[in-house]
């Protein structure tokens, strides 16, 4: 797919972020293997940010290895798919005892909005 | 017969929820995702690709993936099921005769005409089709 044409602008995709509350983030296992959750999304002022249960399996997955995806899609039909990808490193930044919250640290962002797509 | 899952309660959610994010590896061992639509057939999460796709190509490398399968938007309770297993690339003559009809079911919010096309494709082989067989599942967000 001619990924380029139907990519957000960095605005566009600052929009996007901050006006989402949920994210799925991927990570790696100690075994080696993917892992995912879902995380409490909070993006602003051009910072990804997210908060999982700290006895969770991203909090312990991110200790061993902090490389992560931070994945957000609307999907309100086929032609109205938008999504956003955030590749980088986790890097803890509190935790409340209950909670981890992380900011992700060089991010490199992969965006589609299919409504671009020609047609 | 198909397997069941030990969790009941995965199973159901499963059959009743296709919006997929498949976690695999790329080549230098960093996770990354892919939203896709999943479907729940015979104890196994079905997910349909393009052969040449970059998810096709880590999962072809590194068989382990994790899924996460979630609610609608819409819906008022955010729930989800993660699964971790390994995948397979099933092409579709396979799949076909093989018996879950992964090709004719159609997702809720896909239309007829991208459905068509998508079958197009698998018949042609640009499509592939892909079985994942869960080994650990467990629930996640407000299950009742």
């Amino acid at each position: 797919m001619a990924r380029q044409r139907v990519h957000m602008s960095a605005e566009e995709v600052a929009a996007f972020l901050a006006a989402k509350r949920r994210a799925i983030v991927g990570t790696r296992a100690p075994d080696g293997g993917p892992d995912g959750e879902p995380a409490a999304l909070a993006c602003a002022g051009g910072e990804v940010r997210f908060s999982v249960p700290r006895d969770g399996p991203t909090a312990r997955n991110l200790r061993h290895d902090p490389r992560l995806v931070v994945s957000v899609e609307e999907f309100p039909s086929y032609a109205g798919i938008k999504g956003v990808a955030v590749h980088g490193r986790a890097v803890a930044v509190g935790d409340d005892g209950e909670r981890t919250s992380f900011r992700v640290a060089a991010p490199r962002i992969e965006s589609f909005d299919f409504a671009k797509m020609p047609r | 017969m198909a397997p069941r899952l030990e969790t009941p309660a995965a199973e159901d959610f499963l059959r009743a929820h296709t919006r997929t994010f498949l976690l695999t590896l790329r080549p230098d061992g960093a996770p990354t995702c892919h939203p896709m639509v999943g479907l729940w057939r015979d104890g196994a999460l079905w997910l349909n690709t393009y052969r040449k796709s970059a998810k096709v190509r880590n999962l072809t490398a590194e068989p382990r993936v994790a899924c996460v399968v979630v609610t609608d938007d819409d819906e008022p309770r955010f729930r989800g099921v993660v699964l971790r297993g390994r995948a397979e690339v099933v092409p579709a003559p396979v799949a076909v005769a093989g018996g879950p009809d992964a090709r004719a079911a159609r997702p809720p919010g896909v239309s007829a005409e991208v459905t068509h096309r998508v079958r197009e494709r698998l018949a042609e082989g640009k499509r592939v089709l892909i079985r994942i067989v869960p080994e650990a599942v467990r629930l996640v967000g407000e299950h009742g």
